[in-house]
């Protein structure tokens, strides 16, 4: 069994919205300035508020463009507007007003993107490379929640930001608890789940899951690796990466998203500046997402991409090889 | 280049994004005071008093001639 840091008590798979709905309903309680935008697809918890702030949603339509311009405006009279849609929609169809009206002014808007990985509404929501378009944008935070507690944390810490910030929904697969409800949380710093020697997975979002079963299946090889969590994809944590890099000698990034654009590369442009270390991602190659069965005992998608415990561990595997020739090589 | 300005306190990030003085064309926010007037000079997280002399500013990028 390996040994994990503080803060870490594995549990059931939870769905990370659940945390979402619980942390934007606390934030609303306090701060009236926070409105629920909705661009025709609901709003976590969109019972909860309905019944108790009607006069604090904005239904927007299918108009996404049109959302995030209101979303600008709202911030600019001193609301804190939660837009809330699919991330190939709310950022990817309405990227134009998303820079313009939001970001360039560095409006206190959030955006909360579902589906940013995969869900079972299939390819043409399915926004893998939506990391990959927002990481360009200046001004925007981007934070890419692994289990229900974080999502939770995140959404808290999202809230009291004054700031634009993305917020990455994993709807499907569904992650299993990883925090315990003392986790501290901090956006731009990374965590360590496990610390290692051989090699160091950097995972965000649901790939942390698939990071620590593969770091357990390595250590009944006799492997010790450690395991990384980088929710903020931007700004990234580049001391704890250097840190890993430093210790370990060897990098796998983890990420259910394009890996380009993504975590991945952040880490090679960090790794490349101060500290050049091997580096394998593990990512979706460069294509767009799929259809597929997705239930809690089966993800098609996670086969089909390569994105499993079992795959990491080959991945691992490779780069602890690149470290050896290296070593060599010296 | 980036700026990151954060709680020197509890480090909380408290700005993330362009670097103030080089916004030739914007104005929305022009100075680190007006950020931690967002917060009403209060840290969120942990109720510190935020002024310039408790705040550690970083910023980040290539290194320039001249700068």
């Amino acid at each position: 069994m390996a040994k994990f840091n503080e803060h870490i008590q594995l549990g059931e798979p939870v769905l990370p919205a659940k945390g979402i709905e619980k942390a934007l309903q606390a934030g609303a309680l306090k701060d009236q300035r926070i409105i629920a935008l909705l661009e025709d697809m609901g709003f976590p918890g969109i019972d909860w508020w309905t019944e108790n702030m009607p006069e604090r949603m904005v239904e927007v339509g299918i108009a996404e463009q049109n959302g995030a311009v209101v979303a600008g405006a709202l911030a600019a009279e001193g609301f804190i507007p939660v837009l809330y849609s699919f991330l190939f929609a709310n950022v990817g169809r309405a990227l134009n007003q998303v820079r313009q009206s939001i970001l360039v002014d560095r409006f206190n808007v959030k955006i909360i993107g579902r589906e940013g990985a995969w869900g079972e509404v299939g390819i043409s929501h399915n926004t893998i490379e939506g990391v990959g378009f927002s990481r360009v944008l200046p001004n925007l935070i981007i934070l890419n929640p692994a289990d229900v507690v974080e999502a939770e944390k995140a959404t808290e810490a999202m809230l009291q930001y004054h700031g634009p910030v993305l917020l990455r929904q994993e709807s499907s697969p569904t992650p299993v608890r990883v925090f315990t409800d003392d986790y501290p949380f901090n956006i731009g710093k990374a965590y360590s789940v496990k610390d290692g020697t051989d090699a160091t997975i950097i995972a965000t979002g649901y790939m942390l899951t698939e990071a620590i079963a593969a770091a357990e299946l390595l250590e009944d090889e006799g492997l010790d690796v450690g395991v990384l969590d980088m929710c903020t994809l931007k700004p990234l944590d580049d001391a704890a990466i250097i840190e890993a890099a430093r210790r370990t000698g060897a990098i796998v990034t983890a990420e259910n998203a394009s890996i380009i654009g993504g975590l991945g590369e952040g880490v090679a442009a960090v790794l490349c500046e101060n500290l050049p270390a091997p580096l394998v991602r593990v990512g979706i190659e460069d294509e767009f997402s799929q259809s597929g069965l997705i239930t809690p005992e089966r993800d098609d998608l996670k086969i089909h991409f390569g994105l499993r415990a079992e795959d990491l561990v080959v991945s691992v595997k490779v780069c602890i090889a690149k470290k050896e020739r290296s070593r060599c090589r010296d | 280049m980036s700026e990151k300005i954060f709680c020197g306190k509890c480090d909380m990030l408290l700005y993330f994004g362009e670097e103030l003085k080089r916004r030739l064309y914007m104005r929305a926010i022009p100075s680190e005071e007006t950020v931690l007037g967002f917060y009403g000079n209060v840290c969120p997280r942990c109720g510190g008093a935020l002024s310039e002399q408790t705040v550690n500013v970083v910023v980040e990028g290539r290194a320039k001639h001249g700068a």
